[in-house]
């Protein structure tokens, strides 16, 4: 299945999500409310290495 | 990236010794402490070495050279800053350690404040994590480790994120994750990225990344 183009974070420092735009290489906003952007799948560091 | 020397106000071509794994404490130095700060340093130095992190300080090179450009080398070398206050400070030493906070701010570092309950901070680093230095503080200053190694974790995988659109904020990235964890195999990935997109990457960023990947 093909990448998304925009895919959002959780910023361990404020533990706010933040959206990335993986085609601009780019943080493209911070969420200034608590949780998840919705529509937007969040992205986890994988386990395997 | 360009990165001013900030003495001389020319561009720094010089090259930057990283210090993965290090963390630079800005406090009073010399003889004559005040108790409030040896108590609150012995207590960062057993966390610090419990996780594993070389703690470092203005005293602990002798360069030679001018001492504030080895300060401002060192603020950009580490990936972590603790700054450490007390009432009990001059004007004069507290203004010398929110200086190096202010550098190490600006360059991206993972910074923290200790102070004793009755030092103000100033309104300009209110948004500054700090603890203070009270009851179970030893847990709060675990706490923000155990976070920046969180966050070591994330700049990796923004890193992997933003890497299709832009190789040079990718490899910047891993270089915090690196300076972080220490973990090779984030700089074996950087340096792989670097050669495969090196036509898109600027004469100032090669240099900048070339620092970062020098053994």
């Amino acid at each position: 299945m093909a990448k998304k183009k925009i895919v959002q974070v959780k910023n361990p420092r404020t533990g706010r999500y933040v959206k990335i735009d993986r085609s601009k290489g780019r943080i493209v906003s911070s969420k200034k409310s608590e949780g998840p952007y919705k529509g937007v799948p969040v992205v986890r560091k994988s386990k395997k290495k | 990236m360009i990165i001013y020397h900030p003495f001389e106000g020319n561009i720094s071509s010089d090259p930057v010794k990283y210090a993965p794994n290090t963390c630079f404490v800005m406090t009073q130095l010399g003889d004559d402490l005040c108790p409030h700060i040896v108590r609150i340093r012995k207590v960062v130095s057993r966390i610090l070495n419990k996780y594993g992190i070389k703690e470092i300080d203005a005293d602990s090179t002798t360069t030679g050279g001018d001492y504030m450009t080895k300060i401002w080398k060192q603020t950009f070398a580490s990936p972590i800053g603790i700054a450490i206050i007390s009432e009990g400070l001059t004007a004069e030493t507290i203004g010398n350690i929110f200086y190096e906070l202010g550098l190490m701010d600006s360059y991206g570092k993972e910074t923290l404040v200790i102070k004793t309950p009755n030092c103000e901070i100033p309104s300009d680093l209110k948004r500054t994590e700090y603890i203070d230095a009270k009851k179970q503080y030893s847990r709060k200053i675990e706490s923000f480790l155990h976070n920046v190694k969180e966050r070591a974790e994330y700049y990796e995988l923004v890193a992997e994120q933003i890497e299709p659109g832009d190789p040079v904020q990718a490899i910047d990235y891993m270089r915090r994750a690196y300076l972080i964890s220490g973990d090779t195999r984030i700089k074996t990935r950087a340096s792989d990225l670097f050669q495969a997109r090196k036509n898109e990457i600027d004469k100032q960023s090669r240099f900048f990344i070339n620092d970062f990947l020098r053994k």
